[in-house]
């Protein structure tokens, strides 16, 4: 699929800002922790997300030049505010690292990394949003971005932090994830009821759609059945590495993870732009 | 501003597609590239059968998306409306191919970048006319300030039809006299 760079920008890049919005969440809630695995894990995403921006491009030596309409363009502004990110997350890698006595640069980073990357899976949202793509169009596209972006976040935050949050209160981790979750098929369903009813784009979508059921049906399976695993373990008060409770968590994020890329991959197979009869 | 823009007499277009080829032959396209497609729809049963073509480009709209989205200012609309292509600028993001709601830029694998229609503007600064409109061998194609097709063609053309995207997405500067039937919104697109 021509779009699988794309996917891997998107799915990496939300992964990565989710995990730095959970890394300042948790520096609030546990004071005194470091969390430095999950700090380069989130760098190391967010450079292999714009990797494979890069990889997407006909010209990418020319990549910067797509700076170059922050005025009007919504593709701008995500590159702009996606590239800040990556900057930051690496900045705040290499902090964690080499200078951890440093606490106020680090809560510095750490707060405009979390706002730039929301601003950035905003910009993402909108450049969909507003191409002439139906089944891209409307809140769904929304919801979609930054349900990945918490419930694989924290995910992957809570996995790679587990040693560190071992004895504290881990449920707003269990319930962010099956919020967002929740929300996102609540938001999804009437969408993909209403797609049918739309113009002849949108309805060459959801006959490419309903072709991929069982993939979709695979999905949902996976990021509400991994959303609600993750309860359990988040309720208890204390977690071992080894034990029964780490075990659902690892199973969980395996199942968001994969769950969270079938959708994405279903995202961009379902595209249908609008053209000349096919409105 | 000026606004240059085409007017397209679907009545008097039999589908014969030199436009088409003129357009390849001046923009040296490679097959698969089309800047001007002739399309062809059709409806209806025995005893009423019918069918009509649209010839059609980019429409240079006046609010473009084109313009709007791309990321590098490759895509820009020029003093006399015409929405031109910077190729130096071009990355080859394809992101105009989502945004046009007519597809019309395309991506090219070989160069990398996208490309479109550009009204022949080289001929035209030179007082010519677009390649498009002097090849229709049954003269459907006309261009020329938007204002003025439209004080001489605007009584019986139109900017929207039902194969088409609605007219208030991008204010397309195109006039389309059509055919009864391209009124109708029950057709399919004919199979080259």
């Amino acid at each position: 699929m021509g779009d699988m760079a794309l996917l891997v920008f998107s799915f990496c890049m939300q992964a990565a800002i989710g995990m730095m919005f959970f890394m300042t969440l948790s520096h609030q809630l546990y004071k005194g922790k470091a969390f430095k695995g999950a700090a380069v894990t989130a760098a190391g995403l967010s450079i292999v997300g714009v990797l494979a921006s890069l990889a997407h491009l006909g010209q990418p030596l020319h990549a910067l030049n797509s700076l170059l309409n922050l005025g009007s363009s919504w593709l701008s502004r995500e590159v702009l505010f996606s590239g800040l990110f990556m900057g930051v997350a690496v900045a705040y890698a290499l902090v964690q690292w080499f200078k951890a006595d440093a606490s106020a640069l680090s809560a510095g980073l750490r707060w405009i990394g979390s706002g730039v990357g929301l601003i950035a899976v905003f910009s993402m949202g909108k450049l969909y949003t507003t191409a002439s793509v139906p089944v891209w169009q409307g809140i769904n596209t929304f919801v979609d971005f930054y349900a990945t972006t918490i419930a694989v976040g924290a995910l992957l935050f809570l996995v790679l932090s587990l040693k560190e949050l071992q004895d504290v209160d881990k449920k707003v981790f269990g319930l962010a994830v099956l919020a967002a979750v929740i929300l996102q098929a609540a938001v999804a369903i009437p969408y993909a009821i209403s797609l049918g009813l739309g113009g002849s784009a949108a309805q060459a979508s959801a006959e490419i759609l309903s072709g991929m059921s069982v993939m979709i049906s695979l999905k949902w399976i996976l990021v509400l059945g991994g959303a609600v695993v993750l309860l359990w373990p988040t309720l208890q008060k204390s977690i071992k590495a080894e034990g029964q409770s780490s075990s659902l968590i690892y199973a969980s994020l395996g199942a968001l993870i994969c769950g969270q890329f079938i959708g994405r991959y279903v995202f961009y197979a379902g595209m249908v732009a609008s053209t000349i009869g096919l409105t | 501003m000026a606004q240059y823009g085409f007017y397209f007499d679907m009545t008097a277009c039999g589908g014969c597609k030199t436009c088409q080829i003129a357009c390849n032959d001046r923009n040296d396209l490679k097959p698969g590239v089309l800047f001007r497609k002739v399309k062809g729809f059709e409806g209806g049963k025995f005893p009423m059968p019918w069918i009509y073509y649209l010839s059609i480009s980019c429409n240079h709209c006046q609010e473009p998306k084109c313009v709007e989205g791309c990321p590098t200012q490759a895509m820009h609309k020029l003093d006399n409306g015409i929405v031109a292509h910077d190729k130096e600028k071009c990355i080859g993001c394809r992101y105009c191919t989502w945004s046009c709601p007519y597809g019309h830029p395309q991506f090219i694998e070989e160069t990398g970048r996208v490309n479109k229609c550009d009204m022949c503007k080289d001929l035209v600064e030179e007082g010519e006319n677009p390649a498009c409109v002097d090849s229709c061998t049954m003269r459907a194609i006309h261009w020329g300030d938007l204002e003025e097709l439209r004080a001489i063609y605007g009584a019986e053309a139109v900017s929207d039809l039902p194969v088409l995207p609605n007219s208030s997405k991008t204010t397309p500067s195109v006039l389309i006299k059509p055919k009864s039937v391209a009124l109708l919104k029950d057709f399919m697109l004919k199979e080259d």
